[in-house]
């Protein structure tokens, strides 16, 4: 490790600002607005800087009785000094808190529904790439600021959470938009289902799955490339099955959080599928024919990545009997030329005393090719 | 390794006249070297005028680590047939912690770090250092940061005060 110098020469003296702004305006967009805006006092080329910075990411919350609450005056000067004139804004992070007073939420005192609506319709003159809102955005209340979010044409990537069941708008104003991060439940899938056949440029979709009572949801897109699939536990036991209609799908991650034998049967024909990534935090024997049923959907698939972790309960422990084991192995993936030369199994991260059941899968997970070898 | 004595030897010349020898592999690391490489492929010397010798080691020894790493991470997948995931996880980690030790370092370094990884084009290591420094400038004050990076404040009393008066709830204090 170099010496730490105690003595400054003239020529270290501001050693900072011997970068490019380019490189400065990059230090600070990875910054919360507030820590960013900190720096305009520190010398002028910060202060012009800070200006020039294309990144907002702002935190609304509410304040203690001694402090005045500061939000509508943080996007006063983050975002409403901003001119379409300028540079584009290249992302905006909101991250609002609500507070809840009997059974109630209630935005922060300073700020009204329809300030935030047009902070989104400012965002739109000022070509705003990349929106992600977290927190308790909580869209019953701000059905308006949907609205506003959603006719942003310049948008190419959107993160948002809908919990509420009012309507989404039309997705066809987001003409750009190649990332959708958005979170799937029983009254919001024919609407999500509508929005996908709408995006006509989308190609990554990280879907959240929750909630979901009984019923099949269907999903298609016709250029979705990468799809993220996040399996949250249902309130109750439940079935359901999710169709995927993606011809052009080429990664496919899933990760089920799904408990007590809530897995969902998938259905659905991926003909260009190269990579899977599959994590699950529990295998209930209940759940055998749905993970089998997803193994073959994507038995083609080039590399596959699978991961079972978690706590597997007495049900799991009881040994099955050995026809349910034939019946299970008869399903595991193979190449469409039948080997599973391509398939890349790792981390089946099983208990040890499931010993059988690691035996059983060793056997049929090594390709057969490698085994020779050794 | 007794690859290594066969592959291509490249030589840089930091702008102190000091020479580093290196294998082609860590030298394409650098996207700037490697431009450079794939237009003239018989070059075996590069003068880089504009990084000093004691910043260029560094350069190259975070290359070469991270290039080992990926080097070990695909010799056990062919090895095996499979990686696994467990050591694929904590080949990674000691990675981070390597990149987080080798980031221990003073903010001059930091700077010279930040303009060679950007000059030669090493976006991990760009990356990184770029993260390190806007890392150092979370949760201090003004005066804390002016402090860490020796910046001295050209701004006169009336200008500062006007910036805070705009922007007062970037100076409130984090609770």
């Amino acid at each position: 490790m170099a010496t730490f110098q105690t003595e400054l020469s003239q020529h270290e003296v501001d050693h900072l600002l011997l970068l490019p702004d380019a490189l400065l305006i990059t230090i600070l967009s990875l910054l919360p607005t507030d820590t960013a805006a900190r720096t305009s006092v520190l010398c002028r080329r910060f202060r012009d800087l800070c200006e020039a910075c294309p990144s907002v990411n702002l935190t609304f919350g509410y304040h203690t009785r001694r402090r005045p609450p500061s939000n509508v005056a943080k996007a006063n000067s983050a975002l409403f000094s901003r001119q379409p004139s300028d540079q584009p804004l290249l992302s905006l992070r909101l991250h609002l808190l609500l507070s809840y007073s009997r059974g109630q939420s209630l935005l922060p005192s300073d700020l009204t529904l329809s300030f935030i609506s047009s902070l989104f319709a400012h965002a739109h003159p000022l070509r705003l790439r990349h929106l992600t809102l977290d927190g308790d955005w909580n869209f019953e209340l701000f059905e308006i600021c949907l609205r506003s979010v959603f006719s942003i044409s310049s948008l190419e990537s959107l993160s948002i959470c809908i919990h509420s069941q009012i309507p989404f708008p039309s997705g066809t104003t987001l003409t750009r938009l190649k990332s959708l991060t958005i979170n799937l439940e029983q009254h919001t899938s024919t609407q999500v289902r509508r929005l996908l056949l709408e995006l006509s440029c989308l190609g990554h979709l990280n879907l959240s799955i929750y909630g979901y009572n009984v019923g099949v949801i269907n999903l298609s897109s016709l250029t979705i490339k990468t799809l993220e699939l996040m399996i949250l536990p249902a309130p109750r036991q439940v079935t359901y099955s999710v169709g995927l209609f993606m011809p052009k799908m080429e990664f496919l991650y899933i990760t089920s959080m799904a408990s007590f034998g809530d897995l969902p049967h998938f259905h659905g024909d991926f003909p260009v599928l190269r990579k899977s990534v599959i994590t699950l935090h529990s295998l209930y024997r209940k759940d055998v024919a749905s993970f089998a049923q997803l193994l073959n959907c994507i038995s083609h698939v080039e590399e596959l990545s699978l991961e079972l972790k978690g706590y597997y309960t007495a049900q799991f422990h009881c040994r099955p009997d050995r026809r349910k084991w034939n019946a299970w192995r008869s399903k595991l993936p193979r190449n469409t030329d039948g080997n599973y030369q391509y398939a890349c199994f790792s981390n089946l991260h099983l208990r040890e005393n499931d010993k059988g059941f690691k035996k059983l899968l060793n056997k049929k997970f090594i390709p057969k090719k490698v085994q020779a070898h050794n | 390794m007794a690859r290594s004595s066969t592959e291509n030897m490249i030589t840089l010349m930091s702008s102190d006249g000091e020479e580093f020898m290196v294998t082609e592999k860590v030298a394409r690391e650098c996207t700037t070297i490697r431009n450079m490489l794939e237009d003239d492929c018989v070059i075996t010397n590069i003068p880089l005028p504009n990084v000093t010798s004691d910043i260029l080691s560094m350069v190259i020894e975070y290359c070469m680590e991270h290039v080992a790493a990926a080097e070990k991470a695909a010799a056990e997948t062919a090895e095996k047939g499979s990686s696994s995931a467990p050591a694929a996880a904590k080949a990674n980690k000691d990675l981070e912690e390597w990149d987080k030790a080798f980031m221990n370092v003073d903010v001059y370094t930091l700077c010279d770090l930040i303009l060679a990884a950007n000059y030669l084009n090493v976006s991990g290591l760009l990356d990184l250092t770029i993260q390190t420094a806007a890392n150092l400038i979370k949760g201090k004050s003004p005066e804390q940061i002016r402090k860490t990076f020796h910046i001295q404040n050209d701004l006169s009393l009336e200008e500062e005060e006007k910036i805070r008066s705009q922007t007062p709830w970037a100076f409130e204090k984090s609770e």
